[in-house]
């Protein structure tokens, strides 16, 4: 592509800017454009199609004159100029026009981010790869942009209403291989716990220390002793008193005797 | 209800002007003869006359003995005994107590200075003044001390005296007495 579609390129480009900028805010009078046209002109601008997917209305009257408050901090590479960038094309002979085209892209890219979010700056081109600087940040300004796009949904929001359709289809048609993970599982049912195996009772679950014999060691008898109680504590509780006999006579008594 | 304490005030009244010791309140003369003389006469005199002091000695001691309980067929065992044994301890006869052998009772005298053979007539003669009634006694053992004299019954007292010259031991012939296998 020559500079003169080039340039041709970027007018076009930035009239479809100044149209959209009119549209939303209107023109602000006394607008100065010239900082943007060289700018605009500095840079190998195309806009790609994937980052355009609104077109505005054509305007119905003359399209005044406008200033476009574009941020040309962002654009390193203006500083090239057109002349030294064809010089250095010609030189390097490694930029293709895909290339090239990536760098305009970014670059209206970055002005189309810069709308809204007039706060983006680039930093400063590396001097040895200044034509690769923009697109590198370029990039990084439509990367960060994508990644909002792309960032992931919260968890709450993440699970799927129904599955894709294609899956949907292949499901139908082929059958599940394996059945998906249940997005929901019941609560458990209340009632008694079943027990763990005997195989998973730990029966010192202290982890106490256990004193293994060696074979040598002669067997010690471990005597358990009974706890009794102090000689001091009442054992024995009286109830009641012993049954007297009933006071007899003497006489009654040597009845008895004498009935011998 | 305990039994009334044997109450020996001035039970023996020695009138020295006159040279008399009485006793009880019939103030009964008695006599303060040596035991080692009596011994000698029941040694040498035949075993009637033995008996035959053996019961007066008795008869004194349970008359005495009445005279302090109020109604002796009614008094306790305890409280018989009590006046029993202290009439015969102001007497110097020894210490009397009972047992009771299942139905047979037995009376313990116990340091008398008086032969053996004269202990079963007077604890015989003895109730026989308390109760006014007839008693029959037999000498069981004398060990040292201590003599054992059972009340039975006339032919129940012959067939213990039998028993106990056959050599049986008192106390089987208490166990026969009492219809058990000795």
């Amino acid at each position: 592509m020559s500079n003169a579609e080039t340039v041709a390129r970027l007018q076009k480009l930035l009239e479809r800017v100044r149209t959209r900028a009119g549209a939303r805010d209107g023109y602000r009078a006394g607008a100065m454009a010239a900082p943007v046209a060289t700018a605009v002109d500095s840079a190998p601008v195309e806009e790609p199609d994937q980052l355009s997917t609104w077109t505005p209305p054509p305007p119905d009257g003359p399209v005044p004159e406008v200033a476009i408050p574009v941020d040309v901090d962002q654009v390193e590479t203006t500083q090239l100029g057109v002349a030294e960038r064809e010089a250095e094309e010609d030189t390097a002979g490694h930029f293709d026009s895909t290339e090239r085209l990536v760098a305009a892209g970014t670059t209206v890219a970055y002005a189309g981010a810069d709308e809204g979010s007039d706060n983006l700056e680039q930093s400063p081109a590396e001097p040895d790869g200044g034509l690769e600087a923009p697109a590198e940040a370029t990039r990084s300004v439509a990367d960060s942009v994508g990644e909002e796009a792309a960032e992931p949904a919260p968890a709450s929001s993440r699970r799927p209403v129904m599955p894709e359709a294609e899956e949907r289809l292949a499901r139908m048609a082929f059958g599940a291989e394996e059945a998906p993970p249940p997005l929901h599982t019941p609560p458990p049912e209340s009632g008694r716990v079943p027990a763990s195996p005997a195989d998973d009772f730990d029966s010192d679950p202290l982890d106490a220390p256990r004193q293994v014999r060696r074979p040598d060691e002669p067997l010690i008898a471990e005597a358990t002793r009974a706890l009794l109680l102090e000689s001091s504590v009442p054992v024995a509780k009286l109830v009641g008193g012993p049954t007297r006999p009933v006071a007899m006579t003497f006489s009654a008594i040597l009845d008895e005797t004498l009935s011998l | 209800m305990a039994a009334p304490l044997f109450d020996a005030t001035h039970a023996i009244q020695f009138d020295l002007s006159r040279g008399n010791v009485r006793s009880g309140e019939e103030q009964e003369c008695v006599l303060l003869v040596p035991a080692a003389a009596l011994a000698r006469l029941t040694a040498a005199a035949p075993a009637e006359a033995s008996d035959a002091l053996g019961s007066a000695l008795g008869d004194a001691i349970g008359r005495r003995a009445r005279a302090r309980l109020k109604e002796p067929g009614s008094d306790s065992n305890e409280a018989v005994v009590t006046q029993l044994a202290g009439e015969a301890a102001l007497a110097g006869i020894g210490s009397v107590s009972i047992e009771r052998w299942g139905r047979a009772v037995v009376v313990l005298v116990e340091g008398s200075p008086l032969a053996s053979a004269l202990l079963a007539p007077l604890v015989g003669s003895a109730l026989e003044a308390m109760f006014e009634r007839r008693v029959w006694c037999a000498l069981l053992s004398s060990e040292g001390q201590l003599a054992r004299v059972l009340v039975a019954s006339e032919s129940g007292t012959e067939r213990v005296r039998d028993w106990i010259a056959s050599g049986v031991p008192w106390g089987s012939a208490l166990t026969r007495l009492q219809g058990e296998p000795a």
